[in-house]
């Protein structure tokens, strides 16, 4: 590959490749709901990277770039992509009540599916505020950083996506929404 | 729900969700084994510029208002051409000699404009649209592109110092509108050629 124009910068990318495909493609996979475009925003990102190693892997952190440079192709693709908003719904399995063990594990599952199919229909720079500071554990700070904006804007976004889940996971409670009378985000950590 | 408690399930949740990635380690090994190439993919891979309308408008408005505020970059700010059309990108000059490049890959489109504002800013540069210059072997880079760290989606952010350009040698900018992509390098000004597709293809 020519980018990578000598075998020291090759291993180099290879190790870097490596250890982050696993990372990259798990973010790309909460933020599309989708393994195969996944797997695709991965494969562009490691274009991408690969274009630049030469200067990227002189920065302090280059997996952060990469998260990056995938997160900014999700963003570019955000129009497209809602129109496969209801892939990973649930199916609609019947709980078997017979047994309770077995009913409270299906309804963790439910619960969880109740919840990616609502991360999913999330507009998408509310999901990149999610994953990035409650996946990912990024600070307020970076996750701003990453998307161009105020920190203030990050705290707001993740508070409306966060009232949105509540209701979501707050049906599928025993006890409905109660208001918490503090922010969900606090400042940069 | 309270606060904590909802911050707890949304944790977890993403974390159960994160760790369902059907058939995650074969992934890993496809990626791994394609060597960084060009997938032909189940979707488009290139950026959906029409897609970007929504997000770029409000980079670019951040572009704008960012140039406005520094004023110091001058002509090379973002601004509008002649024609009406956005070039899209800013340039900045630091304390330390270096100028930080802001481009909107989204936006820009204006090859001429550029090329002159980094000359304003002593940065000799060829700037190409749709293909892309480089020497048979690289230049030594010696810190004169940086990385930025950038501001947002669909904007590359480039560091320059035009100081650690060896003699003899400019910048090559090219870009590439099917993919929203810029592709920079240093050659040497007398030995060069230029191709239709990015680096590495």
């Amino acid at each position: 590959m020519k980018w990578l124009a000598d075998a020291a910068s090759k291993r180099q990318f290879d190790r870097f490749a490596a250890d982050t495909a696993d990372m990259l493609l798990r973010t790309g996979y909460l933020m599309t709901g989708n393994a195969k475009d996944a797997e695709d925003l991965v494969q562009e990102t490691f274009l991408r990277v690969a274009r630049r190693w030469h200067r990227v892997r002189s920065m302090e952190h280059p997996a952060g770039y990469a998260r990056r440079v995938l997160i900014n192709q999700v963003l570019h693709d955000a129009d497209r992509r809602s129109r496969h908003s209801a892939e990973l719904a649930g199916d609609g399995s019947a709980i078997d009540a017979a047994d309770d063990n077995a009913a409270r594990a299906l309804r963790e599952v439910e619960d969880l599916a109740e919840f990616r199919s609502v991360l999913e229909e999330l507009p998408t720079r509310q999901r990149t505020v999610l994953v990035l500071r409650y996946w990912a554990d990024l600070p307020v700070a970076e996750v701003a950083d990453i998307l161009g904006c105020s920190q203030a804007t990050v705290t707001s976004t993740a508070s409306r996506a966060a009232a949105r889940l509540a209701a979501s996971l707050s049906r599928s409670e025993f006890h409905p929404a109660e208001p918490s009378g503090r922010p969900l985000m606090k400042g940069s950590t | 729900m309270s606060a904590n408690e909802l911050e707890t399930r949304m944790r977890s949740n993403l974390a159960r969700t994160a760790a369902e990635f059907p058939h995650a380690e074969q992934a890993r090994q496809r990626l791994l084994s394609r060597d960084y190439h060009p997938r032909i993919a189940n979707r488009p891979l290139t950026v959906a510029v029409a897609a970007a309308t929504a997000v770029a408008a409000v980079v670019l408005a951040s572009g704008l208002g960012l140039s406005g505020v520094l004023g110091g970059a001058g002509p090379a700010s973002a601004h509008h051409g002649g024609s009406g059309e956005l070039t899209a990108f800013t340039l900045v000059s630091n304390a330390n000699g270096t100028t930080t490049l802001t481009l909107d890959t989204d936006q820009f489109g204006n090859a001429t404009a550029l090329r002159e504002a980094l000359a304003q800013h002593g940065i000799p540069a060829v700037v190409t649209i749709g293909s892309f210059c480089r020497s048979n072997s690289e230049p030594p880079d010696n810190g004169a592109i940086q990385i930025g760290s950038g501001s947002g989606p669909g904007e590359t952010t480039l560091v320059i110092n035009p100081a650690a350009l060896p003699a003899g040698t400019e910048l090559s900018f090219g870009y590439f509108q099917r993919n929203a992509q810029l592709e920079e390098t240093i050659i040497y000004d007398n030995a060069y050629s230029c191709t239709s597709g990015p680096h590495g293809f």
